[in-house]
């Protein structure tokens, strides 16, 4: 029989699927955008390769919470906090629309409002999960295994890297856009590497939280 | 080190770089039949295209000797560590004529080569689906009926990328000819009519790989 859980599974597994295997294209993507060998049409083309690819990521980003959150209900944590543990899907359920509205109306004023209530957002959750969680779990106040504050703390870190994703790319657009308008120059072409290396160590890291939290996930050290 | 823990983080992982990478591939063959872009920014998007695809056809060779491993030690495979060393060994020679057809694309060694490894699909197609059979009516060399289901389904993708292969066969000389005389409507529709033949495999993959998944996960529970 088919239950909720082994429902909540597959969706994880999904979203690892479509953020980590996802990412790969838009990293590859990426290092043509650089590519000074490549025309201004194929790196326009490019970009839209990776835009449409980089949703998957950006979704699986919100979601892969909530969702471990539900798998964990499962398994019986949280049962302290009774029925209202499934009020965790409300501001994931806001991310997701600032996440939309910085990416859909990128370049204007209100994308850029939504650009800050999504950041406003990830340090939310950066504050919750180093020292709310870690105030429920030394305190006592709800039960969390050593495995799962690894987990909380492993997506913390993930959304530090996504933020230092998001810093050290910033100066890529601009420069990308002067790339359109004026052609290629040397001096674009140096800055636009630079954002692209500056980027690298973030990227990486990223993806070794994303195979950690896997791992952890599935040797569940300490049971 | 839980040796079962890792290499079910690899089996996950060979799952995760095999589907997500996919979504970026299926998307850029949507840019080179767009007859709006130049033949150089076609030609870029399908050198991208080709190496992003690599990830996924390294990943649907590596799957199945670690499936194997893992079979080994939950019991359910067969117990020889030579028998599984030496699939080891032929997948990774496998993995590195499909590098070297990467490599040599277009030139006649990489054809021939090609060729060899449609061969040696057909034979591990029939070789996994006779397997299944015995597994089914002998209980070896698969001892669980899950087990036995996740491989028929896995021999469903590889069916479904011979499927692929054969296909997309008119888009490459389609392509060519596009590099030798330019857009015509004739060469265009060939491109678009072949990209569109190739869908149902495309699907068909994702589609037998999420089954196999499915199985995977959930096989405690349904069997």
């Amino acid at each position: 029989m088919v239950d909720i859980q082994i429902f909540w599974l597959i969706f994880h597994v999904l979203i690892l699927v479509y953020w980590l295997g996802a990412d790969i294209s838009v990293f590859y993507g990426s290092s043509q955008l650089t590519n000074n060998k490549n025309s201004i049409e194929t790196r326009l083309a490019i970009i839209k390769i990776i835009s449409f690819v980089n949703w998957f990521p950006n979704i699986a980003n919100i979601l892969i919470f909530p969702v471990g959150i539900m798998l964990l209900v499962g398994l019986g944590y949280f049962s302290e906090v009774g029925e209202l543990i499934y009020l965790v899907w409300v501001p994931f359920f806001f991310w997701f629309f600032f996440i939309t509205g910085s990416i859909t109306q990128r370049g204007t004023y209100i994308g850029k409002v939504y650009s800050y209530l999504d950041t406003s957002m990830r340090i939310i959750l950066i504050c919750f999960v180093y020292l709310g969680v870690s105030f429920l779990y030394f305190l006592d106040v709800i039960l969390i295994e050593e495995w799962v504050l690894l987990k909380f703390y492993l997506y913390g870190f993930i959304l530090i890297c996504s933020f230092g994703i998001r810093y050290s790319y910033s100066d890529f657009t601009p420069t990308f856009k002067k790339l359109i308008e004026n052609g290629s120059t040397p001096e674009i072409e140096k800055k636009l590497n630079l954002s692209r290396n500056k980027v690298k160590p973030w990227v990486i890291s990223l993806w070794i939280g994303l195979v950690l939290l896997s791992y952890i996930g599935i040797s569940k050290p300490g049971i | 080190m839980d040796w079962y823990s890792f290499w079910l983080l690899i089996h996950l992982l060979t799952f995760v770089y095999w589907v997500g990478a996919d979504l970026g591939v299926f998307y850029s063959a949507r840019l080179i039949v767009n007859p709006n872009y130049s033949f150089e920014t076609r030609l870029q998007i399908l050198k991208m295209l080709g190496w992003v695809d690599m990830i996924p056809r390294y990943m649907l060779l590596l799957t199945f000797p670690v499936g194997l491993t893992l079979s080994y030690l939950t019991n359910l495979g067969p117990q020889s560590i030579e028998l599984l060393l030496i699939i080891f060994i032929i997948f990774i020679l496998w993995i590195l004529l499909v590098l070297k057809i990467h490599k040599e694309e277009g030139s006649l060694l990489g054809t021939k080569l090609a060729k060899i490894d449609l061969y040696l699909r057909f034979i591990f197609i029939i070789l996994l689906l006779l397997s299944c059979m015995c597994s089914f009516i002998m209980k070896y060399p698969f001892k669980s009926d899950w087990l036995v289901l996740k491989i028929v389904f896995f021999s469903f993708t590889i069916i479904c990328g011979v499927g692929i292969r054969i296909t997309f066969k008119p888009f490459m000389e389609a392509f060519m000819e596009l590099s030798k005389n330019g857009s015509t409507n004739n060469v265009e529709d060939k491109m678009k009519r072949s990209l569109n033949h190739a869908v149902p495999f495309v699907i068909g993959i994702w589609v037998f790989a999420g089954l196999a998944a499915f199985i995977g996960l959930s096989h405690e529970r349904l069997f």
